[in-house]
């Protein structure tokens, strides 16, 4: 293990020095200064919100900081962003991983930096190296499996994996073992070893003790934003760095224990939830705090969840003698159970509303049931909140939004020192907040037990979990495995029974026995069957929609003899045409997230240039009337663009802009139907072969393109990742501004195109020709499959949809349906469609 | 969203002669009000095409929601009922859009029907489709709005330019050649307005000011909104053109809303026009009304027309019915009191037909 | 006055709506009189009403694009139950307002219950309504509103117009109702965070069901009171609130991303769009400059409130 003596290099793999980062409200690196040598692992410790993650991306590209300078291999360099980090030999894995969930395995590893030509990725280059570099890490994953699919521990080898991909010198992990289990944990060392003997500098995050003296050659401190010290592994012990990291504060940041407890209040009997926790058993009294600690994800955070009301679960709960297993939070509440989650921005609070609004909410019910807020009293308890709490705002009319982490989180709480609530659950009570909060809000919780309440603190910060509490419960794999007294308890003890309680030769319990022989026996099968699966992984949408569009053409045609004659089909060809050109910009956008509302009055604006310049016969103006009609849809999206990308204006209110505007211009341009188009015009956009539209093979071939350039182009992966997670495309580099630029500009194209191919069909100009087709290009993508959410849909699934959309119609006029009911059914089919698929959705998501 | 619906209510006129008999007979054969009704035919001529057995007409409505396309759906369904052993009608919707329109001309051609009848929602846009009915041997009749051009086989319909003369000259007398007036029209941009208000324009005495023209998409609402503000603007009104009778309402009402007394207007056959002049002649001596009509028999007028071509008769290239003015001497004969307000009263149905229709 | 200028500062749409009236006095002085404000007051109640309504959609995170069919619906159901007898009014009504809340709590399920998104939800849902109307009149709509009915968007109380007073005491029953009453406070919650709000006991699917509900009760109003306007059936009558109602209540300063904006903002931007048509009827726009002028004000708006949404925050 100590070879990094050998490598004994003079100039630092990675230097930093005198690095500054600022974020409103809190400063963040104060002149920090690091170095990292090639072949070593050099551990990163320090308590949540020293600094570590800031300093991290920093050297990542992803933050710049504000002051200081960067240093590799002795080169001074700026480092201009993420992909140019990467260049410099810099790979990072985050601890919340930062994948794409629709894209798979191969995708991910190589997300950002595929190898191939400029359009097309080369897949088995992919995989080969995909398999190359996860043989290294001694694991083998299926490639072609959507990373949604796959466990917690296998995203983050794939995280690993995609570092590795750019063989960096410096290899950054930040906290990689806190979803791991005891095994995983070996694994990930024994890379962590092949790669320092490889010379990659190995840069470690972590604040588990054992781990950090496990795998270091050398130690960083930091503590509040500054470095407090670097240190051989060797030359410290496990309190020496301990003192390091908490500083003489240790004996003052906790508040004394409780002297004695009261009666028992909450006592929790049995309670289970499939999949997520079992036979967990514990009771809490009045004045007592108890920490639910272990390793993350192990059910802690579920069972108070399940206890709040927001899982459903089995088992008995009682609150001073009475029942209290609640159904949802509004009666938990009521009880008076208080539940303050961890993720403030996310489950919290309310950033654009007041401080009274966000700190009364959870009490307006009991004040005014469902009537009138006594105004009065409200301001009585916000005033008596702020005061309590010492929430620094101008007034109590200030945005949320507005405030420092520090006073956003003190609103958290606030908002819970009205009333007399019996049982507090607190879950990482002072993630990112400084110091002098954390003591003040150690000192308010332990006050809230002195009063008589009872306290459940779910932690993952253990230090502040053994600080705090009066007893630790330590869970494993949705049990508790152990009670340790809080002054008892020690990182090592809990960990230890953590990890005990997994490891093969302990009583592991029932749930991780399944959990793991699922996933050892389910890899080989799955391995096997997969290029099947994922295809109809991918095109359940489009075949369900197929199998629609099929049951509906055989009722169509037991109807009517004409419905399958080639007429009639090479009909249908030249009717889906536009819609599809158009659906498919549509695609593009919606499948980032957006809508582009504008595409109809594009049309209907072509359709008036066409008028005007394609008219002449023999031919003249057909290249003009297309040149600057393609040029106005490019025209329209870069306006789109800029609003939403650069003006970020959302979506929907921006093309409802360009919407009225280009649609005001239509009508400028042309504002009565008029202009006959000459024929050699409709002879180019009219053209067949035989019986099938020369315009419907070539938007057949844009599709195929399309679909090829999803699943094997670049283009492809960047619209998935950018649709799917926008943070996890800037950290790999993808320029989510220029994707999105793109789309709507494609859009704009695509939209300008349909309009020349309705120019044809109409053979004249007509502001109202494309009034109809900026709700059914959105309806045929949604039919099609596509998520207006983002991120997921297959191309093919479109031109279904706009095929189905076609088929529909026609079907209807043979069928001899009134006009009356085409509009029912129309709403009615697509509503099915859609629920449908969110339905599904769901459904999986409820599974995961 | 935004789904702007083409509300084309078409323009109703009334059959001249149609309208006298049309009263004082309880049923009207088609033959009667035809020969009444003044039809210029051009003497220009389609070939008739003989074909035997059973015939099969498309209906290429252009879109239905207002009354006048009902009462023309109504009566072509009448007649076809009465002719089923001769022919099957088969109607398709285009709902306003003019894609959808092409869409559904091509998928009747696709049925093999033997004529083709349309009411376009766009004079200019169906052209091509029309082209491809004609090449498939089609007999193609645009009906009650022309289409561009002669790739058709007949037309029947008005002459909106002549039925804006009649009424601007209504307008003129009624005024004495002197005074200021603001005209109300269509959708924004339909071409049918237009020419009507360039045929009404043509007989305006130069005393005739005209003091706006805006948009009053053919409904009482927006027209009585229009009308408001305009009432705001010019304090003198004498008088309101207005091509179509929801138009008129909706302007006379805003007329009534502000305490103004009700002056001269145009419009067409629409009841709730006719009901309104009966109820308020008598408060306002300076109210008259001048009416031309547009028969919603144009259809059954179409229908026979196919019939006759497919019989082997030749037929008028185009059947233009002259508008008669309908106004205070005469309205007593076609005003429906008992029925409601939309219905139009150039109409073949019966008053229970009708009273079934709108129900 | 500070504080009527902090108002102010926070509520742009009433220095634009003053403004715009200055400027089409100025144009037009047609404009500055007395019949003409009231008439505009009068006509801005229906858009009003269904604004409002959207607002609450809105404010969710949603967006209610049936408001359309809603308001049609009640149109031709209004009529076609009054058939013109006064003593038919309350049934007429009820059966109104019971449909339309059906409407919106169907939209409610739809949206929060199925997770469909609302605007495609309301979308399908606007189309099955107007074929509904389509199938019940079989094309042809029939009946009228009673007499006394009519004096709702007809008639005038002390000298304003009826409809307008409607409008103004109904939306700001909301406006207090959003901001005063527990419900309301959850409607903004919901549609600022809705996971925070379900951690905060709050029942955030009814919440949904009840904002789609509202949003349909108040184009169910808008309905009525054009119907009152009017008096007489028509199949298109709705189809002008579909863009309108939106681009009305985001000019009043609601944002589309939910949870920021208020229905006393929407007020003004009913006013704001109704003064804008009026002015360019006035003044002879040809409808394509409209929909220009529109476009381009759609979007300055919403840079004014990210920019004075900023400044704020950089205070």
């Amino acid at each position: 293990m100590q070879q990094e003596k050998i490598v004994g290099a003079e100039v630092p793999a990675l230097e930093l020095t005198d690095i500054q980062k600022s974020f409103p409200g809190v400063k963040a690196l104060k002149r920090a200064s690091f170095a990292c040598r090639a072949g070593e692992v050099h551990v990163l410790v320090g308590e949540n919100g020293a600094g570590k993650s800031t300093l991290m991306r920093i050297i990542a590209g992803v933050w710049k900081p504000d002051a200081g300078t960067i240093a590799v291999n002795g080169q001074r360099v700026e480092i201009a962003g993420p992909q140019h980090a990467q260049s410099l030999g810099i790979a990072m894995v985050y601890q919340d991983t930062r994948l794409v969930p629709d894209l798979d395995v191969s995708q991910n590893i190589w997300l950002g930096r595929e190898p191939g030509g400029r359009l097309l990725v080369d897949r088995k280059a992919m995989d080969d190296g995909a398999r190359e570099i996860l043989a290294k890490l001694g694991v083998s994953l299926p490639l072609d499996v959507p990373v949604r699919d796959l466990e917690v521990a296998e995203r983050q080898l794939v995280e690993i994996a995609r570092a590795l991909t750019s063989n960096p010198a410096v290899l950054i992990l930040d906290e990689p073992t806190s979803a791991l289990d005891a095994a995983e944990i070996q694994r990930l060392f024994a890379i962590v070893a092949e790669l320092k003997r490889q010379g990659t500098a190995v840069i470690f995050i972590s604040h588990r003790l054992p781990e950090v003296f496990a795998i270091a050659d050398r130690i960083t401190v930091l503590k509040d934003g500054e470095v407090v010290g670097t240190v051989d592994r060797d030359a410290i012990n496990h309190e020496q760095l301990v003192a390091m990291m908490v500083g003489r504060e240790l004996a003052l940041a906790y508040p004394p224990r409780a002297a004695k407890v009261g009666q028992e209040r909450l006592v929790v009997r049995d309670l289970t939830s499939p999949g997520l926790f079992r036979d967990v058993t514990f009771s809490v009294r009045a004045g007592e705090i108890v920490g639910l600690g272990g390793i993350q994800g192990n059910g802690q955070a579920d069972v108070v969840r399940g206890l709040f009301g927001l899982l459903p679960h089995e088992g008995t709960v009682t609150l001073d003698g009475e029942n209290a297993a609640f159904a949802t939070p509004a009666k938990a509440i009521k009880a008076g159970f208080v539940y303050i989650p961890g993720d403030r921005h996310r489950e919290g609070l309310f950033m654009p509303h007041s401080i009274r609004e966000n700190i009364s909410l959870p009490h307006l019910a009991g004040w005014a049931g469902l009537g009138r807020v006594p105004a009065d009293r409200e301001q009585d308890e916000l005033r008596r909140a702020m005061s309590s709490f010492a929430i620094k705002a101008h007034s109590g009319e200030q945005a949320v939004r507005t405030l420092s982490g520090g006073n956003q989180q003190k609103v958290v709480l606030g908002r819970w020192t009205i009333g007399t609530p019996k049982v507090y659950v607190f879950e990482d009570p002072t993630r990112g907040v400084d110091v002098a909060t954390k003591l003040e809000i150690y000192r308010r919780i332990r006050a809230l037990a002195d009063a008589g309440a009872a306290v459940i603190l779910v932690a993952s910060d253990l230090l502040e979990l053994i600080g705090l509490s009066d007893r630790v419960l330590v869970f494993s794999d949705g049990r508790i495995v152990d009670e340790v007294a809080g002054a008892d308890a020690t990182e090592e003890r809990i960990v230890g029974s953590a990890v005990d309680a997994n490891s093969p030769d302990a009583q592991a319990g029932d749930i991780a026995a399944n959990i793991s022989v699922q996933s050892n026996s389910a890899a080989p099968a799955a391995a096997a069957s997969l290029p099947a699966r994922n295809v109809l992984g991918r095109y359940m949408a489009p075949m369900l929609l197929l199998g629609l569009i099929a049951i509906l053409s055989f009722a169509t045609a037991q109807f009517s003899d004409f419905f399958l004659t080639s007429r009639n089909v090479s009909n249908i060809a030249a009717q889906v045409a536009p819609l599809a050109l158009v659906a498919l910009g549509q695609f593009c956008v919606i499948v980032l997230g957006g809508i582009d509302l504008s595409v109809g009055p594009v049309i209907s604006l072509v359709t008036g240039i066409v008028s005007y310049i394609a008219v002449s016969e023999g031919g003249a103006g057909v290249v003009e009337a297309s040149a600057i009609a393609l040029a106005a849809g490019v025209l329209t999206g870069l306006v789109n663009a800029l609003l939403i990308v650069k003006l970020r204006i959302p979506d929907l209110i921006a093309t409802l802009a360009t919407y009225s505007v280009v649609f005001g211009l239509a009508l400028i341009v042309r504002p009565s139907p008029g202009g006959l188009v000459s024929d050699t015009f409709l002879n180019v956009f009219e053209f067949s072969f035989g019986s099938v539209p020369a315009v419907a093979i070539v938007i057949l071939v844009l599709y195929l393109a399309m679909e090829l350039l999803l699943v094997r182009g670049r283009l492809g992966q960047r619209l998935y990742a950018v649709g799917s997670n926008a943070e996890a495309s800037t950290v790999v580099g993808i320029n989510i501004g220029v994707v999105r630029t793109a789309a709507y500009v494609f859009c704009g194209l695509c939209a300008a195109g349909a309009g020349l191919i309705v120019a044809a069909r109409i053979g004249s100009g007509d502001p109202q020709a494309g009034a109809t087709f900026t709700l059914s290009s959105v309806t045929a993508v949604v039919v099609g499959g596509v998520s207006v959410f983002g991120g997921r849909g297959t191309a093919i699934g479109v031109l279904l949809g706009a095929v189905a959309v076609g088929v529909m119609q026609n079907a209807l006029n043979l069928m001899q349906v009134s006009a009356y009911y085409q509009y029912i059914w129309t709403g009615g089919l697509t509503l099915l469609a859609v629920a449908g698929f969110s339905l599904r959705l769901s459904a999986r998501r409820n599974r995961r | 969203m935004i789904n702007k619906r083409i509300d084309r209510r078409t323009l109703l006129g009334w059959g001249a002669g149609a309208a006298a008999g049309a009263v004082m007979l309880p049923r009207l054969s088609l033959a009667d009000v035809i020969s009444n009704a003044k039809i210029e035919a051009s003497s220009e001529m389609s070939k008739g095409v003989n074909k035997s057995g059973k015939l099969r007409i498309g209906f290429s409505n252009g879109f239905s929601g207002n009354t006048w396309r009902t009462q023309n759906l109504a009566s072509m369904q009448t007649e076809a009922g009465a002719n089923a052993d001769r022919y099957e009608l088969i109607t398709v919707d285009g709902q306003g859009d003019i894609t959808k329109q092409v869409n559904d001309i091509e998928d009747l051609i696709a049925q093999n029907v033997d004529a083709l009848l349309v009411i376009p929602n766009s004079g200019t846009a169906v052209v091509p489709a029309l082209r491809k009915a004609m090449k498939a041997g089609i007999v193609t009749i645009p009906f009650n709005l022309p289409v561009e051009g002669d790739n058709w086989t007949a037309f029947i319909g008005t002459d909106p330019k002549k039925k804006g003369a009649t009424t601007g000259k209504f307008l003129n007398d009624a005024l004495g050649g002197k005074g200021k007036i603001v005209a109300l029209g269509g959708l924004p941009g339909n071409s049918y307005t237009a020419e009507c208000w360039a045929g009404a324009q043509t007989e305006f005495a130069p005393g005739i000011e005209v003091l706006a023209f805006k948009d009053a998409h053919w409904q009482e609402d927006k027209a009585k909104v229009v009308m408001a503000d305009l009432i705001a603007a010019y304090p003198e009104i004498d008088g309101v053109w207005c091509d179509g009778g929801q138009d008129a309402a909706g302007g006379l009402k805003a007329l009534m809303a502000a305490n103004r007394p009700l002056v001269p207007v145009t419009g067409d056959d629409y009841n709730g026009l006719l009901k309104l002049y009966d109820k308020e002649k008598g408060n306002n001596p300076k109210f008259k009304i001048g009416c031309v009509s547009e028969p919603t028999w144009e259809g059954v007028v179409a229908l026979r027309t196919a019939v006759k071509l497919l019989s082997g008769e030749d037929q008028p290239k185009r059947q233009i019915i002259s508008p008669v003015l309908m106004d205070g001497s005469n309205y007593e004969q076609f005003i429906k009191r008992d029925l409601p307000d939309g219905v139009f009263v150039d109409t073949l149905l019966t008053d229970e037909e009708l009273k079934k229709l709108f129900s | 006055m500070r504080r009527a200028f902090n108002a102010l500062r926070h509520n742009p749409v009433w220095v634009a709506v003053a403004l715009l009236y200055c400027v089409a006095g100025l144009v037009s002085p047609a404009m500055l009189k007395t019949e003409q404000v009231l008439n505009i007051l009068q006509v801005t109640a229906f858009l009003g009403l269904v604004a409002s309504g959207q607002t609450i959609a809105l404010l969710v995170g949603g967006i209610d694009l049936s408001v359309a069919g809603v308001v049609t619906m009640t149109n031709i159901l209004a009529t076609s139950l009054m058939m013109g007898q006064n003593e038919r009014i309350a049934p007429a009504v009820a059966i109104c307002i019971a449909l339309g809340v059906a409407v919106g709590i169907i939209n409610g399920i739809l949206v929060a219950f199925l997770r469909v998104a609302p605007i495609i939800a309301t979308l399908a849902m606007n189309a099955i309504l107007f074929g509904a109307a389509l199938v019940y009149t079989g094309g042809a709509p029939f009946g009228s509103s009673a007499p006394a009915f009519n004096q709702l968007g007809q008639g005038s109380v002390l000298g304003l117009p009826a409809s307008a007073l409607c409008w103004l005491v109904v939306s700001l029953i909301l406006a207090y109702a959003m901001r005063r009453t527990t419900l309301g406070r959850w409607i903004y919650a919901v549609g600022a965070n809705e996971i925070a709000a379900r951690f905060m006991g709050v029942p955030t699917r009814l919440v949904l069901v009840l904002a789609y509900s509202l949003s349909a009760l108040f184009a169910v109003l808008g309905g009525l009171l054009i119907t009152a306007y009017i008096g007489n059936p028509s199949l298109g009558i709705g189809n002008q609130f579909l863009l309108a109602s939106v681009v009305a209540v985001v000019v009043g300063g609601t944002a589309l991303t939910g949870g920021i904006g208020s229905v006393v903002g929407t007020i003004a931007g009913a006013l704001f769009v109704t003064l804008l048509n009026s002015f360019t009827n006035i003044a002879q726009a040809s409808t394509g400059a409209q929909y220009v002028i529109q476009g381009v004000l759609i979007a300055f708006s919403v840079i004014i409130y990210r920019v004075i949404g900023e400044s704020a925050e950089t205070r």
